[in-house]
């Protein structure tokens, strides 16, 4: 499995010794940003424990969080990002060449890259990948890349996208699961079954998968960064429970755990063999209020509800009587970061913005003058057999009675939950998006009239035309302002509260170094190893 | 006197001496102090209960048992622990005692049935109850939650589905050994109704045995409710279940080990209780029982 | 005595049938079905009824089953919905975990519960006696899922001798293999061992306590050899019917069980498949479960005749 126990006994022999001399401290304070980088030997396989089980292994299939989390290791893309979160070429040898009127994309291919099966990587390869990504029935990615009209194949290292319209967030979505490339010799054997066996570009290559939580890559041989790869071996397995994960990786059966939770993280800090990695994600934590969804998500027009919650005046008494402070601190041991914009610190679009502090008497005083009946009655919808949702839920019950509305919670099954607010059967929807790096991929999900996720019903003018123009200009600065003005519109119409940016915290032994954790949540170990 | 007289004067004699032979068994007697004390709890629950089951204190998170006000501590939302294990003990009783009735009141016609006019009908209701053993209860309840939705009432309807075929097949085993009797034998032969038979005769037999097993199924059945519970599957949060409760501490397994141990000590003293009670109840109605 | 056999087969082939039927329509009551679950991000409901034709799910239901019986029959369960992994091959793996866990609680149960119950008889009435009994009832009376916990609470947070969960393949290394089973075993077995007990103790008491014995031991046949004779044969139909009634009990334990120690088993597998809606999985572990309940019983009712063709006659619960 691991050689960390074998290193464990060693230094421990060292420590006691050097103990007396230095006086060594114990807890460490948690860094921010990735794993500190040190000297790392070759060779070794680490076990990395998953908080929950990718579903299928195919970049133009896959639906699930933790895939992609877990993918970029053997399946690379066009683009990736950097710490800062900032889109950089990877497959791709420089960002694109995007026409004045945005319609042209010209992408230059690296050179001498081959997939892990030993074929070349070049740009027929690329257009069967972004070909089946539109066009295959089942895939999940066609939406993603449906600004894209023709993908043209100009030399085997240069490809030209010919869009319908200017798409700003293209280049973002090209360092996702849409720009993963995949051997086409692969897809020619499997078809649609190429999950079971993937090959792509990657430093590791798939080795087997036994079993859902259970996924083995090897060191690739073809990898064009050969030299940076130190380990053997990942293995990425599942599970689900985070004191379970926690436990595990203080014994030293997994070697890192991914998404430690909070109630663990203390007794992580505090143990001397267990660093701990934290960084402020894309995602964030919301409450969805249906406003005017009463025939479907992404399906206007909307007609406005008769419900208390449409009107905008009771939708800001309800935030003014929750406390994000408060809230972080119980339901989530402190671990979120309290924020209402959709756009994550972390991510150079963001702007800094007044979010709305709790205030009971103003709140009360808007209910009073609103003329409706207290208490007023909501449904809340929270995630079923889900402790921290169940908290979270208990706790904005208690916080929204001082003002005057009487919550009903409603534990939902993830799915069923997830189609009753398609279908505008909710009041109030407390849901997380997992995050994107293009701030479009954050805003339109749920802001877009269209969106199959709008579950709020949606439908501004003024906020559209803003968020359109936002999407079709490439330039950064303009792109920035434009989203600091839909922002506070948002925050205004209060049609979706966002509540807390994520936080993803990473768990690693002290003798393993080198892994790239950003934002995005990707647990990367191309340079990852075993210090010596 | 008639044959009526003689009968109720039997069953009068037989309760005061089953009576007496059960209050000379210690340990019956505690498995019924037992049960009587967590019933009172279950029935008093709202009225002696130091807090709000539900009340959140956001101040006092997870404070150890003996602090000022609250003697078993708190939990990770600052309600008080023994009013949450009070509240917890109405749940699962009411949750083993409707399940267990709910399952009586099919399986026991059922049985009659079954047992008292064998034939196609028998042997069909015996395969379908074959099938349905071949289902584990926590399968069942795992499918039921998922297509109607986790709560208490879906826990308890599982927990009854469960529940029916062991029932069914004791009750359908008394009829068939009970039929056989002379008594019986004799009011076929006089020309009894059906019905006469089965409620005069049958019936009452049935009780004694079915009293027994009802006494150790309902433990079983808070366990069930627990496990569901825990599971997510049962009752959902905030409403105070010993299996929810347990689920939580989980989480909180190195900052608050004992919020772990009080919902299982509630569950072990009163399922060990019905269970002694149960034990007692059979050493001394069920005649072909061991001593 | 054939004959009893056949019919016994006959049996339990006709309760495997209709199990399932019973397996497969009530995964089809589930909400959702399997093209939605493929199509999670897509929305297109053209696209779903494309899927739905590709994998036959637009057919009738009884079509479908029959299909699906088909294949189950060859050894192929599908594949799973979102991971594609071959069910049978998961289940496969999974199997032998499984049946390691339950082997080792019912080895635990048989060494902890037989002689009690033994001795229990023996002495009967005695402090002995009773303190036994109470025990065994409290081996009853506590949940699976708590003892689980408080084990790992002392055994792995608090002394740190086992490891909390997972597991390792006994050929890869016995002793890492055991340290996870172990507090596994122990959970699963205590329940057993009360039951196990109690009906060692009242077999025990039946024989010991009937004619035939009291001439033996007029006869001047000693003690032991008469306690000795009777706890072999009582031994054998004691195991015999607990692993018959309590099979059921068994099965439910193993789920929770591998769900808090985190061992890949079937039991862990049904709850995963129902809670990440993968419905040919479940299909799949859920008649596998099925089945297997029906054999045992099948082999424990033929084995219990076996031993005691008195017992051949029909009826009865």
């Amino acid at each position: 499995m691991s050689i960390r126990k074998l290193t464990k006994a060693s230094t421990a022999v060292i420590a006691v010794a050097v103990l007396g001399v230095t006086g060594c401290a114990g807890g460490q304070d948690i860094q921010a940003g990735p794993t500190p980088q040190q000297e790392v030997s070759k060779g070794g396989s680490i076990v990395v424990a998953m908080s929950g089980a990718p579903d299928t292994l195919d970049a133009t299939f896959t639906s699930s969080k933790h895939a992609t989390y877990v993918l970029p290791n053997f399946c690379e893309a066009l683009f990736s990002i950097n710490a800062d979160l900032e889109v950089i070429p990877q497959l791709a040898s420089e960002l694109p060449t995007i026409s004045d009127d945005g319609l042209a994309y010209t992408i230059k291919l690296g050179d001498g890259i081959k997939f892990n099966d030993g074929t070349d990587f070049d740009a027929t390869a690329v257009k069967i990948s972004l070909d089946r990504a539109k066009e295959n029935p089942l895939s999940a990615r066609a939406s993603g890349l449906k600004s894209i009209a023709e993908v043209k194949v100009v030399d085997p290292s240069t490809i030209e996208l010919t869009l319908s319209s200017p798409n700003a967030p293209l280049t973002s979505v090209l360092a996702n699961r849409e720009g993963m490339i995949l051997s086409p010799t692969q897809i020619e054997k499997l078809g649609d079954d190429f999950g079971t066996d993937p090959v792509c570009v990657g430093p590791f290559s798939f080795d087997s998968r036994p079993s859902a939580d259970r996924i083995e890559l090897k060191k690739s041989e073809f990898y064009y960064d050969k030299d940076k790869v130190n380990l053997d071996a990942v293995t990425f397995v599942t599970i689900t429970q985070p004191n379970v994960r926690s436990t595990n990786l203080l014994s030293g059966d997994v070697d890192v755990a991914n998404d430690v939770g909070p109630a663990d993280v203390a007794k992580l800090k505090s143990s001397s063999n267990v660093d701990v990695t934290q960084v402020t994600s894309l995602g964030y934590q919301l409450i969805t209020i249906n406003v005017a969804n009463s025939n479907g998500a992404g399906k206007p027009p909307y007609e406005l509800l008769d419900a208390p919650m449409a009107n905008p005046d009771i939708r800001k008494a309800f935030e003014l009587s929750l406390d994000r402070d408060a809230i972080n601190e119980v339901v989530y041991g402190g671990f979120k970061v309290p924020g209402c914009s959709p756009i994550s610190p972390s991510s150079p679009f963001f702007t800094q913005v007044e979010c709305t502090k709790q205030n009971i008497e103003e709140a009360k005083k808007i209910i009073a003058a609103s003329g409706l009946a207290t208490p007023i009655p909501v449904t809340l919808t929270v995630k079923a057999s889900d402790d921290e949702q169940a908290k979270l839920g208990t706790v904005i019950q208690s916080m929204a009675e001082k003002v005057g509305f009487n919550i009903t919670l409603k534990p939902s099954e993830s799915t069923t939950g997830g189609n009753a607010a398609i279908a505008g059967d909710f009041d109030i929807y407390a849901n997380g998006w997992s995050g994107r790096v293009d701030p479009a991929q954050n805003i339109d999900v749920f802001w877009a009239p269209k969106s199959a996720l709008n579950y709020s019903g949606v439908d501004d003018k003024e906020l559209n035309k803003v968020l359109d123009e936002a999407e079709t200009t490439s330039d950064f600065d303009t792109r920035k302002s434009l989203y600091k003005t839909a922002v506070e519109r948002m925050l205004q119409d209060r049609n979706y509260i966002v509540m807390f940016h994520d936080q993803l915290i990473l768990g690693s032994g002290k003798n393993v170094s080198g892994i790239e954790y950003y934002g995005d949540g990707v647990v990367r170990m191309k340079t990852a190893g075993f210090i010596e | 006197m008639t044959s009526a007289n003689v009968a109720l004067n039997v069953r009068a004699h037989r309760r005061r001496r089953v009576r007496r032979r059960f209050l000379r068994r210690p340990t019956a007697v505690v498995g019924l102090t037992g049960v009587l004390f967590v019933v009172a709890i279950g029935l008093l629950a709202p009225l002696i209960s130091p807090y709000d089951p539900a009340a959140n204190d956001y101040s006092n998170l997870l404070a150890s048992a003996f602090s000022p006000g609250h003697l078993f501590g708190t939990d990770e939302l600052g309600r008080d622990i023994l009013s949450r294990l009070m509240a917890g003990t109405s749940t699962s009783l009411l949750a083993g005692l409707l399940a267990t009735l709910f399952a009586l009141a099919v399986a026991v016609p059922i049985g009659l049935i079954s047992g008292y006019y064998r034939g196609l009908l028998d042997t069909t209701i015996m395969r379908a109850t074959d099938v349905m053993l071949a289902f584990p209860f926590l399968v069942l309840a795992v499918g039921l939650a998922a297509i109607i939705g986790p709560s208490l009432g879906n826990a308890i309807l599982a927990l009854s589905l469960a529940t029916i075929p062991g029932f069914l097949r004791i009750t359908r085993g008394e009829v068939l050994g009970l039929r056989g009797q002379e008594y019986v034998q004799a009011a076929i032969v006089n020309g009894a109704l059906d019905r006469v038979i089965l409620f005069r005769h049958i019936l009452p037999n049935l009780v004694s045995v079915l009293v027994v097993q009802a006494s150790v199924t309902i433990p079983a059945l808070i366990i069930g409710e627990a496990t569901l519970s825990f599971l997510g599957l049962g009752v959902q949060p905030p409403a105070a279940s010993w299996g929810t409760m347990l689920s939580s501490a989980q989480n909180y397994i190195w900052q608050a080990p004992t919020l772990a141990l009080y919902p299982g000590i509630a569950i072990a003293i009163t399922t060990l209780s019905f269970n002694l009670l149960g034990d007692g109840l059979r050493d001394v109605l069920d005649p072909r029982s061991k001593k | 005595m054939k004959w009893f056999i056949m019919r016994k087969v006959g049996t339990s082939l006709l309760t495997l049938l209709i199990a399932t039927m019973v397996v497969f329509i009530g995964v089809q009551a589930l909400p959702g079905d399997t093209a939605e679950v493929m199509t999670a991000e897509v929305t297109d409901p053209a696209v779903i009824q494309a899927i739905r034709a590709k994998y036959g799910l637009d057919q009738p239901v009884p079509v479908q089953y029959v299909k699906w019986m088909e294949n189950a029959i060859q050894g192929d369960l599908g594949q799973s919905a979102q991971t594609k992994l071959s069910v049978s091959s998961v289940l496969a793996d999974r199997i032998p975990v499984t049946l390691e866990l339950a082997g080792l609680a019912l080895l635990i149960a048989v060494l902890i519960g037989i002689p009690l119950g033994i001795m229990a008889a023996v002495r009967q009435g005695t402090w002995w006696d009773y303190a036994s009994t109470t025990g065994s009832l409290l081996g009853l009376s506590v949940p699976h899922f708590w003892l689980g916990l408080l084990f790992i609470l002392a055994f792995s947070v608090g002394l740190g001798w086992l490891p909390a969960s997972g597991y390792v393949p006994f050929f890869e290394s016995p002793l890492q293999n055991l340290a996870r089973m172990i507090m596994p075993a122990v959970v699963l077995g205590t329940g057993l061992a009360a039951v196990v007990m109690r009906q060692m103790r009242s077999s025990m008491l039946e024989s010991l306590s009937a004619d035939y014995i009291r001439t033996a031991r007029a006869k001047g046949l000693s003690e032991r050899a008469v306690i000795g004779i009777h706890a072999l044969r009582n031994s054998l139909t004691t195991v015999l019917t607990v692993v018959g009634l309590q099979l059921g009990a068994l099965i439910s334990g193993v789920v929770i069980t591998e769900q808090i120690f985190v061992i890949p088993g079937l039991g862990k597998m049904t709850l995963d498949a129902v809670f990440s809606r993968d419905y040919i999985g479940l299909q799949g572990v859920v008649l596998v479960t099925a089945a297997a309940y029906i054999l045992v019983n099948f082999l424990v009712d033929v084995a219990y005749v076996l031993l005691n063709p008195r017992l051949r006659l029909g009826g009865g619960a």
